[in-house]
């Protein structure tokens, strides 16, 4: 008798690599690199009347202001706040801008120079939010988060009374009863020296960053959490970060130590040296410059690391910034932003995208024995559709003449570069010249529906009309979404699960499904809404309650009746082929998921139920996967959809009849055409196969609902066969490796290599266009080696139906 | 929502899981670099989206969008290269990594997501964006498929 395999995590971990030690160190490098970032979305909400009169009239004293105002915070609540109220505008008109930063200068208040000249030179004028947030920084510093927990709360509510916040005040003041900031930091303190450190000097404002802040969260319509949010941050690599979450009574609920970069060899890449620098350089100027003194100060703080701990752990990108010569730009050299000009002009006609957050970088070096400007450029990806989106140029730093600017590939199979973050990235260059390898534009995004609706709104494929109808007598639309979520968030918390169905529904229909394409929509699950055959709430409520009760009984001390119950409404569900409720029951006191069943909304049955810490059973989620079922005539889901012409589905059930074929036996007949034709090494190469299996099993097996796009079509009948095309590309394999530099493609023609060259060819159809930006129906030839322990893919060709290459190219260091 | 901290902890503990997951996927190192790398960026970017105590599985989420972007973009439909590790398997891993692979992926990917993340079924289908009952029907095909495909029967602990 064979013996019984068993799975676990012990044989499933032992079946897969693991993670390359250089890589590991690069993305732990990046992810510690990212800069914080806070997104702000400014709502809109309507004043009363009287309001607006009370708070015009505070305007219209506005000049008259100067001999009380005191600084940004008086400002903005006695003129700019007031302004705001005017109208439902989240931006102030640009004639508005000019009448608020006069009024300021009238009064001795005055932002930054170049602040103000942005501000001045915006034609369409300002977010009202950001601008009272640049007069409240000026007064109490750029961070938000380290304003006084007073002013905190007073933003929050000045948003709200001008019509710009949210409708909620989430920084609150402690009440009676509540510990006070002053407890708070004393008991932060005496933990952190009871767990971690003794002494701490976290309130050394030169060596720590504080923030602090008192919140107020709805976390269900039962439930309200307050705490203390407290928050330091080194300014420096000697000391470390601490964070600590604080109860109203004093208790604490949750504490992190970030140990420094220096002092904790260990654990160096927690704290690591880019990500203390990206931080000092946003805490001090608002954003990460990467500035010809950023680099230099990382090279700085590089070496103070190297000392200590040596260079093991620097990522590549840290030791080539280590091993620079940069420069300090004197009044002899072209400027950085010329130098940026200059670039962008020998580029041509680009769409740059200046405002991503490494978009444009000049870095001044030594390089090729003179100064020179290193320019980093980066387009928009959607315009083009290009595989590369980089431009590096270099220019000398006197003259400001442009020595080269070549794009910078994106991927690893595109001229073997590889993208990364970093400063400079010239130590991975795989350059080309722009002028060679700019990308046509592709056409415009599709247009917005004239009459404000999501793209799928209406299409009875994917719900029935009556709950189109009742999403539009919610008041939904585009536009009012957001302020219909923000309304429903603030009332029922942040945890969808809450909500109301229809909230609910306009909550996925808002984030996730608006411009879902057609072909997906008869088959996603999303959150709709109980029609008239459906259970109503409390039918199926009852049932769920009773079947969990009797399941799992009393669970934590509670009985059934005690728990509280959160419901969705998923329409197409795959399990039960018709829509379902799901009922999740939590503890009312800590919020703790007790279990969930889920249940067929017409006749009720169970589709399945757990217990414990259960998530809902369906995902409201950001991203969409089809879940796609049989036709009802019990042929596959894809069978007939039009990614493949008529034609295309005649001739596979012909070829099907013609190999016994069937959609309950394509796997088994798999298992006989690997044995056949791909044995070995190689069995898990349908290309060895005859195409025609290969069509049957990758339409009937490997068709992803997701990527509709392309397929594997049938050789047409005037065009070139497999075989053809594997001759054809034998001679463009060849050609590529006698142009390609260096001794690795020299290696691959040596009559050695070729023997054990093997090229699979395929024949591949994508409406989509791949990374070269080819469309259609071509053959791919890919040519691999055996390197002694694997395969490795050391070219590709691509060649058209009728036998025209459309390009090689090569892999020169296989896939490692 | 996940902030900095949380994204910081979570994706750095993530790593190794998501390289294999991405590996088990895609089946090139190349590739699943890729994939992580940019999953990393795109969890960043789209850190807001996550759900609060949630981020874990989301960043699986966006890595498992990534590997199909890659597979589609690269035309990789039938992944071609070996893992350098199979010849030093024992035979029996070496049959079941097989097995494995002869997996559509659909079966395939939450077995990975189990046994590799550890994922309750809770997680997993939070990760592949599909409720839990499919995710649990899909682990039994599977099932099912390896006992077949190793004419064996076939133990998942």
């Amino acid at each position: 008798m064979k013996r019984t395999v068993h799975v676990n995590q012990e044989t499933v971990h032992a079946l897969l690599p693991s993670i390359p030690p250089d890589f590991e160190r690069d993305m732990r490098d990046m992810i510690q690199a990212m800069p914080a970032e806070r997104k702000e979305l400014p709502m809109r909400k309507k004043l009363s009347v009287g309001l607006i009169l009370v708070l015009a009239s505070l305007l219209l004293a506005g000049c008259a202001l100067a001999a009380t105002l005191l600084g940004g915070k008086d400002f903005v609540d006695h003129v700019v706040a007031p302004k705001a109220a005017e109208s439902d505008s989240s931006r102030f008109t640009q004639e508005e801008v000019q009448e608020i930063l006069r009024i300021a200068r009238e009064n001795e208040l005055t932002l930054d120079d170049d602040i103000e000249q942005r501000l001045l030179d915006t034609e369409n004028g300002y977010y009202k939010e950001e601008l009272m947030r640049l007069f409240v920084k000026q007064e109490y510093g750029r961070l938000p988060g380290a304003w006084p927990i007073e002013v905190q709360h007073w933003y929050d509510e000045m948003l709200n009374a001008c019509g710009q916040g949210d409708g909620y005040v989430y920084n609150v003041l402690p009440a009676e009863g509540e510990i006070t900031q002053e407890e708070a930091l004393q008991i932060a303190y005496d933990y952190i020296c009871q767990h971690w450190e003794k002494d701490p000097q976290v309130e050394d404002k030169a060596l720590y960053t504080r923030f602090l802040s008192y919140t107020e969260t709805v976390v269900n319509p039962h439930l309200t959490e307050r705490q203390w949010i407290l928050e330091y941050q080194a300014k420096d690599l000697y000391h470390s970060d601490y964070r600590l979450f604080i109860a109203p009574d004093g208790t604490v609920k949750e504490a992190v130590h970030m140990p420094s970069s220096l002092n904790d060899e260990w654990n160096a890449f927690d704290g690591g040296v880019g990500g203390r620098i990206d931080r000092k350089y946003e805490n001090e100027y608002g954003a990460v410059i990467y500035t010809t003194d950023y680099v230099m100060e990382y090279q700085d703080l590089l070496r103070q690391f190297v000392m200590k701990h040596g260079d093991e752990r620097l990522s590549s990108g840290e030791k080539h910034i280590l091993n620079q010569t940069y420069l300090k730009p004197d009044s002899a050299m072209i400027t950085a932003e010329e130098a940026i000009a200059r670039a962008k002009e020998a580029c041509g006609d680009l769409e740059w995208a200046s405002m991503y957050r490494d978009g444009e970088t000049a870095i001044c070096m030594q390089a090729d024995g003179r100064a020179v400007w290193k320019v980093t450029l980066r387009i928009y990806d959607q315009p083009y559709r290009a595989h590369w989106t980089r431009v590096w140029a270099q220019l000398d730093a006197h003259t400001g003449d442009v020595l080269y600017c070549d794009t910078a590939a994106d991927t690893p199979a595109e001229l073997g570069g590889q993208w990364r973050w970093s400063v400079t990235e010239e130590y991975w260059a795989a350059h080309r010249p722009v002028a060679e390898a700019t990308p046509a534009p592709v056409g415009p995004a599709a247009t917005p529906r004239p009459d404000g609706m999501p793209s799928c709104f209406g299409d009875e494929t994917m719900a029935p009309a009556w709950y189109w109808e009742r999403l539009e007598q919610v008041g939904f639309t585009n536009e009012t979404a957001g302020k219909m979520l923000t309304e429903w968030e603030n009332t029922y918390g942040r945890d969808t699960k809450w909500w109301p169905l229809e909230a609910q529904a306009v909550y996925d229909l808002h984030f996730n499904m608006g411009d879902i394409p057609p072909r997906y929509r008869p088959y996603t699950v999303f959150c709709g809404l109980p029609g008239p055959e459906d259970l109503p709430r409390e039918q199926a409520e009852r049932i769920a309650r009773d079947a969990f009760t009797q399941a799992y009984g009393e669970q934590a001390g509670l009985t059934a009746d005690q728990w509280l119950t959160a419901a969705h409404f998923y329409f197409h569900s795959p399990d039960s082929h018709t829509n379902s409720w799901s009922f999740e029951f939590v503890r009312p006191d800590t919020n703790e998921t007790m279990g969930f069943v889920s249940l067929n909304s017409v006749n009720g049955e169970i589709n399945g139920m757990t217990c414990g810490d259960a998530e809902d059973p369906f995902i409201l989620s950001g991203e969409i996967i089809a879940t796609p079922t049989p036709q009802p005539d019990g042929k596959p889901w894809m069978w007939g959809l039009d990614f493949a012409p008529p034609a295309f589905w005649h001739q596979l059930e012909e070829t099907m009849a013609e190999w016994g074929v069937t959609f309950d036996n394509i796997e088994e007949k798999a298992t006989e055409w690997r044995k056949t034709y791909a044995d070995g090494e190689l069995s898990r190469q349908n290309d060895l196969w005859p195409i025609e299996c290969e069509v049957m099993y990758h339409t009937l097996c490997g068709m992803d609902p997701n990527c509709l796009t392309n397929y594997i079509p049938f050789p047409k009948a005037d065009g070139i066969t497999r075989e053809q095309a594997v001759e054809i590309a034998w001679p463009a394999f060849r050609e590529q490796c006698d142009q390609a530099p260096g001794p690795e493609a020299k290696a691959i023609v040596t009559p050695e290599w070729q023997a054990e060259m093997i090229p699979f060819a395929m024949l591949y159809h994508d409406d989509e266009p791949d990374y070269h930006g080819f469309t259609g129906t071509r053959w791919v030839v890919q040519f691999m080696h055996w390197e002694g322990d694997a395969y490795e893919t050391r070219g590709w060709v691509y060649i058209d139906e009728d036998g025209n290459v459309m390009m090689a190219e090569l892999e020169l260091f296989g896939n490692g | 929502m996940a902030d900095r901290w949380e994204y910081e902890r979570v994706a750095q503990e993530a790593l190794p899981a998501l390289y294999k997951i991405a590996m088990g996927i895609l089946r090139s190192d190349a590739d699943a670099r890729d994939a992580v790398q940019q999953a990393l960026l795109k969890g960043w970017e789209k850190k807001e989206n996550a759900r609060e105590g949630k981020f874990r599985w989301y960043l699986h989420r966006i890595l498992v969008n990534e590997c199909r972007n890659i597979q589609r973009q690269r035309m990789r439909v039938f992944p071609a290269d070996m893992p350098p590790a199979v010849e030093q398997m024992p035979p029996d891993y070496r049959d079941l990594y097989d097995a494995i692979y002869q997996l559509p992926e659909d079966m395939r990917l939450p077995l990975l997501l189990k046994y590799i993340e550890g994922c309750s079924e809770k997680e997993g289908a939070a990760c592949l964006g599909i409720p839990v009952t499919t995710f649990k029907n899909r682990q039994h095909r599977a099932r099912k498929q390896l006992r077949k495909i190793l004419d064996r029967e076939v133990m998942f602990e």
